[in-house]
């Protein structure tokens, strides 16, 4: 899963749904987060809902590919602990598929 | 301590998701005026978000039509960020910090807003009273720490 632009409150709100049928339909996601210009609690809600989701049926789901600014909100927040951030797509098919 | 202010910067929205984003392209372009806002843009911009977003959907209970202003201003060596409202009172310092996420399963959905501006700010204030709410974090000037 690509996502692009902010996930701010707006963006997050235009890709709920979207994210809601990933969480549905897949057991082992990567989302790329590399042409996420920004990201706050809102954006961060979508991605743990949708981890929630798909960890409640035995899958899992990793981020890969912030950038700097992107990644400081991911690990300010405490998420990473429980949804793990990759730097790259390898290293997120692996984390998803090990 | 704040210094004396020498500049200030202010913009007034409307109580609406879709304002949002302008507040974004505010600070980024006052960023591109100023080296103090350019050090702090995007930790400014993310405390903007917290804070307007919280207004919004609970503040005013998603009604459009409320104005809320945000101010910038320089000092020295501190940037302080106001956003002043009229919506329903909620104090920020007094929500407890979310408790260490050890797995998915356990994780709450929310409450994360108030913990990155916590963490990305170097202090908080709050008033409320008959002139409105005024919700103040400060960012401290990191070119002269360390």
């Amino acid at each position: 899963m690509r996502l692009n632009g902010r996930l701010d409150i707006a963006g997050a709100a235009a890709i709920d749904m979207r994210m809601s049928l990933l969480a549905g339909s897949s057991r082992a996601v990567a989302v790329d987060l590399t042409n996420v210009s920004f990201l706050a609690s809102m954006g961060i809600r979508t991605l743990l809902v949708t981890a929630k989701s798909i960890s409640s049926k035995g899958g899992k789901m990793v981020c890969f590919g912030a950038n700097h600014d992107v990644a400081s909100v991911i690990e300010t927040s405490g998420i990473s602990m429980v949804l793990p951030l990759k730097t790259d797509l390898d290293a997120a098919v692996a984390a998803v598929t090990s | 301590m704040l210094h004396e202010p020498s500049n200030v910067r202010t913009i007034v929205i409307d109580s609406r998701v879709e304002e949002v984003e302008r507040l974004s392209t505010w600070v980024e372009a006052a960023a591109s005026e100023s080296p103090l806002i350019a050090a702090h843009s995007f930790k400014v911009q993310v405390c903007i978000e917290e804070a307007v977003a919280n207004l919004i959907l609970h503040g005013f209970r998603g009604e459009p039509g409320h104005p809320i202003e945000v101010c910038l201003t320089e000092s020295v060596d501190e940037l302080l960020l106001e956003i002043k409202d009229r919506g329903l009172p909620f104090d920020p310092r007094n929500v407890a910090e979310p408790e260490l996420l050890t797995s998915i399963e356990s994780v709450p959905i929310g409450g994360i807003g108030i913990h990155l501006m916590r963490n990305m700010t170097r202090s908080i204030d709050y008033a409320s009273g008959e002139t409105g709410n005024n919700l103040s974090l400060v960012f401290a000037d990191t070119r002269t720490e360390g």
